[in-house]
C-alpha cells in the first residue's frame, strides 16, 4: 500500500550533516554506506522505498534507496555509476556527507498480507527495510532477485542481521551459478501470483516493463519501482516527471502501479 | 466557505485573471505533464520555466536545498528545453483552459526576440522576461541590472510582438528605475521579484552546498524586500505589477496587493505545500475575507491601498 506523503519538508529538505561509520565494498561494483546523523536531536522515520539525496560535497548529489535504519542510522547499498557514485564511494570512515530526506512515498504491506517481491541487480536495495517492516507488520514476503553474474550477489541476512522469518529468497542469474539460470522475469514464470496480495518489480527499465506487460494489465495490486532521472528531490526541478502523468517520481513515487507507468515504460529501450 | 469569484478577478497587462494567484517561473514548468500538474493547483494562469532559444543544460546538483531559515536556495542554471517547446505548452494549456505566460530568457536582444517570436505565433496569452536571474552567467540579472539594457531589451521585444510583455525584475541598487524604463519601452506589467543572489556553506564539510557556488534566495526571507520594491514602484509609476517573493499565506498576498500589486505569484511555498491545493485555496479564501474585512467590492480598490493617506 502507498503510504501517506511525509509532512514538514523544511529539514527534509536540507542538506543534514552524516558522518560515515561504514563505506565498504561488499559484492562486485556495490558497496554499503552506513552513516549516522551528526545530531542528536535529529529523528528520522524512513519507510521502506523512501529514497534520500546524498550530497557529494563540489560533486553531485545522488538518489538513494534507504536499505535499512536503526535508529540514529542510515544504510544505504549502491553500484558505482558516474563520478558522483565513485567519489562517494572514496570517502572515508569518519567523514562528513550531506543528507536529504526522506523523500519520496513509502510502501508496504498491510498487516499480513503476502507478497511476491521481483528486484533486479541493485533493485534489491530497498528489500532490506521492507523486510524489516514485514517482520513488524506480520506480512510475509518471497522474494526473487536476480542478477547478470553471481558476484554481484551479497547475503543481506547477514549484513543486516535479519532472522529467517517472515521472508524466502530465490537467487536468480544469467551465469547460471544460483538457484534458478536465467532471467528473473523467468524465474517467476512457473509462481502463482493469485496466492499473494500483490506484487512489485524493482529494477531495470527494460525489466519493470516486461513485468508490467505480463502482470500489469490483470491485475490492481501490480506496482513497480521506477527509476528516472532525480535532480532536486523536491518536486520543484521537474526532471522526475512521468510521461502523460501529472505525478513526480520524488514526490508521488517512486512506486507506482503498473497503470499510472505505462507509457514511461513504453520508452524503455527495448 | 465558498469563494467570491467576482471579488477575486482580476488582470493584469490586459489578461483576465478568475483571481490573483499564479505561479512563479521555474516551479516545474517545461513539459505538457508539468502544465497539467501546475493547472490542477488552481492557479489562475501558468507562468512557464524560463526558455531560452536553444535547449540548455543546467548546472550539476545539489541545484535546490531548503534553508533553516525556511527559505530555498536554488542555481538550477535556467536548464530547459529551447523554444521547440512552447507549441506543446500552450497546447495544454489551451486544452485545460488556463492562461500561458511564457517566461524568456536570452544572453542578449536577438536571443529574447527570438523566444517571444515563437511564443507569440504560439499564441501564448502574454510573455515574461526574465531580466532577473541571479545566477546564470551572461542571463538574467547580469543584463537587468542596468536600466539601459532593461530598456533595449524590452524595447526589441514590445515592437515586435502584439501579446502583452511583462518584465521581471530583480533586486538590484537601481530596481526602481529599471522598472521606469521598462515601462517606457512598452512593457504592460511588471513582475517584481526574482530571488536575491546568496550562499550557504556547510559547517560539517566546509563547502559551500550548491554546486554554483551562488545561488538566488526565495521563500519568507525575501518577502519584505520585495514588498518595498513593489511598494516604491507603485509610488513612482502606478503602474500593473505582479508581486512575487516569499508568499506563503494571505497575508503575505495581501501585504503585495496593498503595496500596489494586482497580482501575486506564489513559488516556494507551492513547492514546501503539503497540498498545492490546499494551499491555493486558503490563500485566496483569507483574499477575500481581508477584501470583505475593508469594504473592498474587487481586488482593484484594494491595490495600492496601503499609499493612501
Ligand atoms: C528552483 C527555482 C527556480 C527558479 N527558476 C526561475 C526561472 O526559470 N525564471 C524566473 O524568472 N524565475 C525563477 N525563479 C524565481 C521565482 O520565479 C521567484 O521569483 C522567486 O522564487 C521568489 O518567489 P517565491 O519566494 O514565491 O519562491 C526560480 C526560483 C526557484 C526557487
Ligand atoms: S527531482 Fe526535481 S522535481 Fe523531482
Amino acid at each position: 500500500m502507498l503510504l501517506e506523503k511525509d509532512e514538514n519538508k523544511i529539514p527534509r529538505f536540507s542538506f543534514r550533516p552524516f558522518k560515515i561509520i561504514e563505506n565498504i565494498q561488499i559484492a562486485s561494483n556495490t558497496f554499503l554506506l552506513v552513516v549516522e546523523s551528526a545530531n542528536s536531536l535529529d529523528h528520522f522515520s524512513a519507510k521502506p522505498f523512501n529514497f534520500f539525496n546524498i550530497w557529494v560535497p563540489r560533486v553531485d548529489e545522488i538518489p538513494l534507496s534507504i536499505a535499512y535504519q536503526n535508529g540514529k542510522r542510515l544504510f544505504f547499498l549502491y553500484k558505482l555509476r558516474g563520478l558522483g557514485t565513485k567519489t562517494l564511494a572514496q570517502q572515508k570512515v569518519g567523514s562528513f556527507i550531506g543528507i536529504k530526506g526522506p523523500l519520496g512515498r513509502g510502501f508496504e504491506p498491510k498487516r499480513s498480507e503476502k507478497w511476491l517481491i521481483v528486484a533486479g541487480g541493485i533493485g534489491i536495495a530497498p528489500i532490506p527495510m521492507l523486510i524489516k517492516r514485514a517482520l513488524e507488520l506480520d506480512a510475509k514476503l518471497d522474494i526473487f532477485w536476480g542478477v547478470r553474474v553471481s558476484t554481484e550477489f551479497f547475503d543481506i541476512a547477514k549484513i543486516f542481521g535479519l532472522p529467517n522469518e517472515a521472508w524466502s529468497i530465490v537467487r536468480v542469474s544469467e551465469d547460471c551459478m544460483a538457484d534458478f539460470c536465467g532471467l528473473v522475469i523467468d524465474a517467476i514464470r512457473s509462481v502463482n501470483v493469485d496466492k499473494y496480495d500483490g506484487i512489485i518489480a524493482i529494477g531495470p527499465q527494460e525489466m519493470l516493463k516486461t513485468f508490467c506487460k505480463q502482470y500489469g494489465e490483470s491485475r490492481e495490486n501490480t506496482y513497480v519501482s521506477l527509476e528516472t532521472i532525480v535532480k532536486c528531490g523536491m518536486g520543484i526541478c521537474g526532471s522526475c516527471y512521468i510521461r502523460e502523468s501529472e505525478k513526480l517520481l520524488c514526490v508521488d513515487g517512486p512506486v507506482f502501479r503498473c497503470s499510472e507507468v505505462a507509457k514511461q515504460l513504453e520508452g524503455a529501450s527495448a | 466557505m465558498a469563494l467570491n469569484r467576482l471579488a477575486l478577478m482580476t488582470s493584469l497587462a490586459g489578461i483576465e485573471l478568475r483571481h490573483p494567484l499564479m505561479n512563479a517561473s521555474g516551479f516545474l514548468g517545461y513539459t505538457r505533464e508539468h502544465v497539467h500538474r501546475l493547472a490542477s493547483y488552481g492557479l489562475s494562469a501558468i507562468v512557464t520555466k524560463t526558455i531560452t532559444p536553444y535547449a540548455k543544460e543546467g548546472y550539476e546538483p545539489p541545484i535546490i536545498v531548503a534553508l533553516r531559515n525556511g527559505g530555498l536556495l536554488n542555481a538550477v542554471g535556467l536548464e530547459n528545453p529551447g523554444k521547440k517547446c512552447i507549441a506543446e505548452l500552450v497546447e495544454e494549456a489551451r486544452k485545460i483552459n488556463v492562461p500561458l505566460i511564457i517566461s524568456v530568457g536570452g544572453r542578449n536582444e536577438e536571443e529574447f526576440v527570438e523566444v517571444a517570436i515563437e511564443a507569440e505565433e504560439n499564441s501564448a496569452t502574454a510573455i515574461e522576461l526574465n531580466l532577473s536571474c541571479p545566477h546564470t552567467k551572461g542571463y538574467g540579472l547580469e543584463i537587468g541590472s542596468d536600466p539601459n539594457n532593461v530598456f533595449s531589451v524590452v524595447k526589441a521585444v514590445a515592437s515586435v510582438t502584439r501579446i502583452p510583455v511583462i518584465a521581471k525584475l530583480g533586486l538590484s541598487d537601481r530596481v526602481v528605475e529599471s522598472a521606469g524604463k521598462a515601462l517606457e519601452a512598452g512593457a504592460k506589467g511588471l513582475t517584481l521579484i526574482n530571488t536575491v543572489k546568496a550562499m550557504a556553506i556547510d559547517v560539517h564539510t566546509l563547502k559551500p552546498i550548491l554546486t554554483n557556488i551562488f545561488g538566488g534566495l526565495s521563500g519568507p526571507p525575501i518577502h519584505p524586500i520585495a514588498v518595498r520594491v513593489v511598494y516604491e514602484v507603485f509610488k513612482e509609476y502606478r503602474s500593473e505589477i505582479i508581486g512575487c517573493g516569499g508568499v506563503s499565506s494571505w497575508i503575505d498576498a495581501a501585504e503585495f496587493i496593498a503595496a500596489g500589486a494586482k497580482a501575486v505569484q506564489v513559488g516556494t511555498a507551492l513547492a514546501l505545500a503539503n497540498n498545492p491545493q490546499d494551499l491555493v485555496s486558503n490563500i485566496l479564501q483569507g483574499l477575500q475575507h481581508w477584501l470583505e474585512l475593508h469594504g473592498y467590492k474587487v481586488v482593484e480598490e484594494a491595490v495600492g491601498s496601503a499609499h493612501r493617506v
